[in-house]
């Protein structure tokens, strides 16, 4: 996919204007506090409705606005698109074309688009919840319906929170026992669809880790789900398996007013030569296998017949080692993909900068290409 | 000027009805006030019998004693039609997914309106639905129930609730079947949909 033109209107602090980016690798150089963030948000709101720094509505719309949009022209599939999203207040409205766009479901996919933050390449290292974002992001490129599982799971999640926390005892054994069941489907259905997620990228990750880090490396993914999975256990298993640990638990969760298993404690863990990577790997390498874990996204689309989505990457360059990076580099454009790349000084990107087919400076919300 | 300031005040006749009517759901300030013109200016008897029937719906038209479908009479056509089938009660969450059913005529049996659906977050329990007076209902002569809540986090809680109240007593429990809509196109259902026929499917 190749997002060839960006329109912003009052998104964040960007100023009102048409941006015309190249197919290849686009740079955007600027301070901090600038925009260049809020820029690649733009194109990932486009994608995905939704933004990387989970943000509320409102706030995508600028001080002193009563709305925001963005409209990109697009080649989706060889098919020239062009997709447009308004924010008037809480509301969100879409058209693709000049139609008006009824449902999410018919919009997304249209542009695909993954992003890669400072907070993604500390994935490894950091809080769980990292990890599971990121496995929640990539499922939903492979499985549109992941998006609904993990709403409905979290609906049911809260619920039965709900019913724990009533001291009163108002609330039935018999209700609570009616959510612990639907919270067990909806659950069993979200950590199902994140492991075979992670069965899938596990060789993909290994080979472009090999690519990016010298020396070989034997990589292996391993799925630390939050509750007793079985192996190779159909849904309905799985469903039943996970009603019964969380009834097996009622008395703890009782006591402290919450869910103590199931997929939000849901994980995974990398091995490098059988060693954790979370653990004793350096900081540069735990950089490198979160890289990897992105890139085997791309890597596992391109290589099932997908068009590359668009890659967006935010300040990355500053936190990964030069030869690193240009080996990141070098990966992205053997997947043929569009990579939008934000830096605060151009020495950064290396030989990057020399390669980049668009360059483009960004101040105080401003958008100016540079040079040819 | 002053009487001009009354006619939009926030007290003037026209600017009550207005909030009034924008209560009412798809009802924006300018729907509203299209409706309040066209009152105006159709001759005064239907102003007036408008009102007189919104009233007589306010005070006359109640949920039915047995089923919960509204009706002015204290039990509704479809409780006291000798020729439905009384075996079967299809439970509903509320009355426009009863004239939904009512509408394809292929069910013939009567119906429960829960008036809700089991919601811990927004404090409904059982004993806000009409669930007790649905499981009064079991006593005599019924053979099945049919659970026709919808396919939310709620609904299907609501539908394992009910199943696990009502199957002690002896009584056939079904589910609505979920899956692809009739004279619809694979290509054009959205992947949870597809999801759930498949897992739902069955042999023929």
């Amino acid at each position: 996919m190749i997002v060839r033109s960006v329109r912003v209107g009052h998104f964040r602090n960007l100023v009102s204007q048409t941006i015309q980016l190249s197919s290849g690798i686009n740079l955007f150089v600027g301070g901090n506090g600038q925009g260049k963030t809020n820029f690649l948000e733009a194109i990932y709101f486009q994608s995905t409705l939704r933004s990387f720094r989970s943000a509320r509505l409102r706030d995508l719309i600028q001080h002193g606005s009563e709305n925001a949009e963005v409209e990109s022209g697009v080649d989706s599939e060889g098919v020239p698109i062009r997709l447009r999203v308004f924010i008037d207040g809480q509301v969100r409205r879409l058209w693709l074309g000049g139609k008006a766009v009824r449902s999410a479901g018919e919009y997304l996919g249209l542009l695909r688009a993954v992003a890669f933050t400072p907070d993604d390449l500390a994935m490894v290292k950091g809080a769980p919840s990292l990890r599971r974002r990121f496995l929640d992001r990539a499922a939903f490129l492979f499985q549109a319906s992941h998006l609904d599982d993990v709403r409905d799971f979290q609906t049911a999640l809260r619920a039965r929170n709900r019913l724990l926390q009533d001291a009163s005892g108002r609330s039935s054994d018999v209700e609570l026992e009616s959510f612990t069941e639907t919270l067990a489907a909806c659950g069993a259905r979200v950590s199902t669809n994140r492991s075979r997620l992670l069965q899938r990228l596990e060789s993909s990750v290994a080979s472009i880790l090999n690519r990016i880090s010298e020396g070989r490396l034997e990589a292996r993914i391993r799925f630390e789900p939050g509750w007793r999975m079985g192996e190779g256990t159909d849904l309905e298993g799985e469903t039943r398996s996970l009603a019964c640990q969380m009834e097996s638990k009622l008395r703890r969760d009782r006591k402290r007013g919450s869910t103590s298993i199931g997929p939000q404690l849901d994980d995974f863990e990398v091995l490098l030569s059988g060693d954790s990577v979370r653990r004793l790997a350096s900081q540069g390498q735990q950089r490198a296998v979160a890289v990897a874990l992105m890139l085997s996204v791309v890597e596992e689309i391109v290589s099932s017949g997908g068009e590359s989505p668009v890659i967006l990457l935010d300040d990355v360059s500053s936190e990964l080692e030069l030869r690193r990076r240009e080996r990141l580099f070098e990966l992205v454009s053997e997947f043929g993909s569009q990579v939008l790349v934000t830096s605060t000084e151009l020495d950064l990107l290396g030989a990057l900068a020399d390669d980049a087919s668009a360059r483009f400076q960004i101040e105080s919300g401003r958008i100016l290409p540079i040079g040819g | 000027m002053v009487d001009g300031d009354r006619d939009i005040g926030r007290s003037g006749i026209m600017e009550r009805l207005s909030r009034l009517l924008q209560q009412l759901p798809g009802v924006g300030p300018k729907t509203a006030s299209r409706l309040m013109l066209a009152i105006l200016s159709a001759p005064a008897e239907y102003g007036r019998a408008l009102s007189k029937t919104v009233a007589d719906l306010v005070d006359k038209v109640h949920p039915c004693e047995i089923c919960g479908m509204l009706s002015e009479r204290k039990r509704c056509t479809i409780c006291t039609d000798p020729r439905r089938d009384s075996s079967l009660i299809c439970v509903v969450e509320r009355v426009p997914d009863l004239l939904a059913i009512e509408a394809s005529h292929e069910y013939r049996g009567l119906y429960h309106v829960l008036h809700g659906v089991l919601n811990p977050l927004e404090g409904a329990g059982p004993e806000q639905l009409r669930i007790d007076t649905l499981v009064e209902r079991l006593g005599a002569g019924v053979r099945e129930v049919i659970l026709a809540t919808s396919s939310s986090v709620e609904g299907e809680a609501t539908a394992l609730y009910l199943k696990k109240r009502i199957a002690p007593l002896g009584i056939t429990v079904s589910r609505l079947a979920a899956g692809i809509p009739v004279g619809g196109e694979l290509e054009y259902t959205d992947s949870s949909t597809i999801g759930r026929a498949l897992a739902g499917r069955k042999e023929i």
